[in-house]
């Protein structure tokens, strides 16, 4: 049997693939997503004990990876896609989603070039957005906390891989090889500017537990489909924690939402998750823009941008762009894109800093 | 073990499927003559009862019902007539069960009319059953059932949106796809009823003034990238008057002054198209001149809406049905992949 946790880690394997399928499209340019995922595959595996095992979760690896999975272990991408990618509707959803957070992200970070800053994501799995920022951005310093068993996935694949251990500036040379000395090995990576802290943020009670967290320090904390797998009471400490111990800060979160109790969206979406065993406690009790809203506020957030990705996708991307993207595949989903969307949002709030997002908001 | 959880086992079942309903059916080892009518009606019924039961023929008998269809409907019009009463549906996608709701609800074909305004594949599990049944009631009874082409019924889409790599699944082979794929361009694009109800599946054509223009274009190939045909079968409606570049990529946007002017030009009191999902499954637009019909309830498992078909009396009164999605007792959900969503 599977506990709850590692059927909520194994959502970040959806992600993944989903940001695989628009890197492959060209929805968003990503150097070093297939690196990542070569290096997921290998020690996923070898995470495994037994031999059998191995082999159906490599089936399902390939399969979810749309078979580009080499037959030794790595990601193989050849000049020829493969037929099936996501869905034109899923890429969409995808780009906007990862667009959307990098454009956020992307004005706090301009707005302070200068000084060092800090990025902290909460349930970062196997996400590459950081190594993406950490290049970029010499000022910036980067704090990523999720499950060990992620973690230690994680850790190997940046060093087993020269183009992500020199992003992150790693300088450990120890990759085991047996899975033996996998599971025994530590999970954690820290470097000067880089810190994978392996961490049930359910049992985030103290900064003692964040040693390379700086409270002083200007912070965006980034939450992306993490908390939403948390009981509500959990998720609102958690947001709490970090709003109480750091002095200033910029808290983005997207999660989904249930949507309008008159519709039934948000029910058959935790029907359809509950045939995986995925449990989103929340869904229906923060359903609406508004009512994240105000759950954040008595939380003691002041919320300056609260949007669902509908209305992002149609008043934050320039129409150059939007028109780039539609080139990209023929898209005949439009209405199941703006439906799925609008059960999605996206909250910016900051505090102990006059930062405002430029975007417009929806409330 | 974190992705086990995830073990979705259709492939496994679903291999099988087409190769054991092939076994089960006493009547795809008989030889058929096309030429003999009762041969070919026992044949048929054979077919209809194994498909609605939503178990795939053989690839061999899809050939043989494919090359029956083209018989059949490559003789309609571009502009296929149609008498009332007639009950109008819209989009299925291969959500076979729904589709014998629809039935249900608008009661059994022959005895109720029926006309398709097309995309029976792509998105839903059962687009393969789905196309094979609606094809082989055409062929059993042309008069009774009009199916339309939409614009999924293409090489292309269907290559992106799941029939292509379903018919891989269930036949070992893209044959089954090619088959229908090439029977799809004989499937008329539009139906007019008793000369008022213009019927299609996307919309209109800045290239088409008159129905008569669609009656002098060619259809019997791929649905094209662009012009009057594509036109046809991509377009929607909107607020905005006029024409409007479409955001889907192909066909156009069209104002009310374009459907008033398309309406009042060939003398129609109504343009009925498909192709939107509504969520209450159908949708006036263009104060009345024009309405979306949309039959896939819960479109893609996922999106939560009311299916409709529109009834057409022999008094030309207009009725609408509205249906939720069938109950299943006893489907195991195993069969099924849970649908994507951004996690």
């Amino acid at each position: 049997m599977f506990s709850q946790d590692q059927i909520t880690r194994s959502t970040d394997y959806d992600a993944l693939s989903c940001r695989l399928s628009c890197h492959l499209k060209g929805y968003l340019i990503d150097k070093y997503l297939e690196k990542e995922i070569s290096g997921i595959i290998r020690f996923k595996l070898l995470s495994i004990e037994s031999e059998f095992k191995r082999l159906s979760v490599k089936r399902q690896l390939s399969k979810q990876f749309f078979g580009l999975v080499d037959p030794k272990g790595g990601l193989k991408v050849s000049s020829r896609l493969p037929v099936v990618l996501k869905s034109p509707v899923i890429n969409r959803g995808t780009w906007i989603r990862t667009r959307s957070i990098d454009l956020v992200i992307d004005q706090w970070l301009g707005e302070n070039a200068t000084s060092k800053v800090q990025l902290v994501i909460l349930g970062s799995g196997n996400d590459t957005r950081g190594f993406r920022l950490l290049e970029k951005h010499p000022n910036l310093s980067l704090i990523e906390i999720d499950f060990e068993e992620t973690c230690r996935i994680k850790k190997y694949s940046i060093l087993n891989e020269i183009a992500l251990k020199t992003v992150v500036d790693a300088k450990e040379n120890q990759i085991p090889d047996t899975h033996e000395a996998f599971i025994n090995s530590s999970a954690s990576l820290s470097t000067p500017r880089y810190h994978l802290i392996p961490l049930d943020l359910r049992q985030l009670s103290s900064v003692s537990q964040l040693p390379s967290l700086d409270p002083a320090l200007p912070t965006l904390v980034l939450t992306e489909c993490c908390v939403c797998y948390m009981e509500d009471n959990e998720s609102n400490r958690v947001l709490q924690f970090f709003r109480e111990n750091l002095q200033s800060g910029v808290l983005v979160m997207y999660d989904p939402i249930g949507g309008d109790s008159s519709a039934n969206y948000g029910q058959i979406m935790l029907q359809n998750l509950s045939m995986r065993g995925i449990q989103m406690p929340s869904l229906l009790k923060y359903s609406t823009i508004e009512k994240q809203h105000d759950r954040l506020r008595e939380l003691g957030f002041s919320l300056t941008n609260v949007s669902d990705l509908s209305f992002v996708y149609t008043h934050w991307i320039d129409q150059p762009e939007l028109v780039s993207i539609n080139r990209l595949e023929l898209l005949d989903e439009l209405e199941e894109l703006s439906l799925i969307n609008k059960h999605y949002c996206l909250l910016v709030s900051s505090w102990g800093t006059s930062w405002r997002l430029a975007f417009p908001s929806q409330i | 073990m974190d992705l086990d959880s995830d073990i979705q086992m259709e492939d496994a079942v679903e291999q099988t499927q087409a190769e054991q309903a092939e076994k089960a059916s006493i009547l795809s080892q008989v030889p058929i003559s096309i030429t003999d009518p009762t041969t070919q009606r026992d044949t048929l019924d054979g077919w209809i009862e194994q498909l609605s039961q939503c178990k795939p023929l053989s690839e061999n008998s899809v050939k043989q019902l494919c090359a029956m269809a083209i018989e059949v409907v490559k003789d309609e019009q571009n502009v296929q007539p149609v008498q009332v009463p007639v009950t109008i549906c819209g989009d299925i996608h291969g959500q076979f069960h729904d589709l014998m709701e629809l039935f249900k609800i608008g009661g059994p074909c022959p005895d109720t009319n029926y006309l398709f305004m097309g995309d029976y594949v792509d998105r839903g599990y059962y687009s393969v059953e789905t196309v094979s049944y609606l094809v082989a009631m055409k062929i059993r009874y042309p008069r009774r059932i009009t199916i339309l082409r939409g614009n999924h019924e293409s090489r292309q889409i269907t290559q992106v949106y799941g029939f292509y790599d379903e018919c891989f699944r269930k036949y070992g082979s893209a044959n089954v796809w090619k088959i229908f794929t090439d029977l799809f361009d004989y499937f008329p694009i539009t139906a007019l009823v008793e000369n008022s109800i213009f019927c299609l599946h996307g919309g209109l054509s800045p290239m088409i003034e008159t129905i008569d223009q669609v009656r002098e274009l060619n259809r019997i190939q791929e649905v094209p990238h662009e012009g009057p045909m594509c036109d046809l079968l991509w377009s929607d409606p909107d607020d905005r008057g006029g024409w409007g570049i479409s955001p889907r990529g192909a066909g156009f946007t069209f104002g009310q002054d374009i459907s008033e002017q398309f309406n009042h030009t060939n003398g129609l009191s109504l343009v009925a198209r498909a192709h939107q999902l509504v969520m209450e499954g159908y949708s006036w637009s263009h104060q009345d001149l024009v309405v979306t019909i949309f039959s896939a309830p819960n479109y893609c498992y996922r999106c939560g809406n009311q299916a409709a078909i529109m009834e057409v009396d022999e008094n030309h009164n207009r009725n609408f049905l509205q249906y939720d999605p069938s109950v299943r007792p006893g489907e195991p959900t195993v069969t099924r992949k849970t649908p994507d969503y951004f996690l």
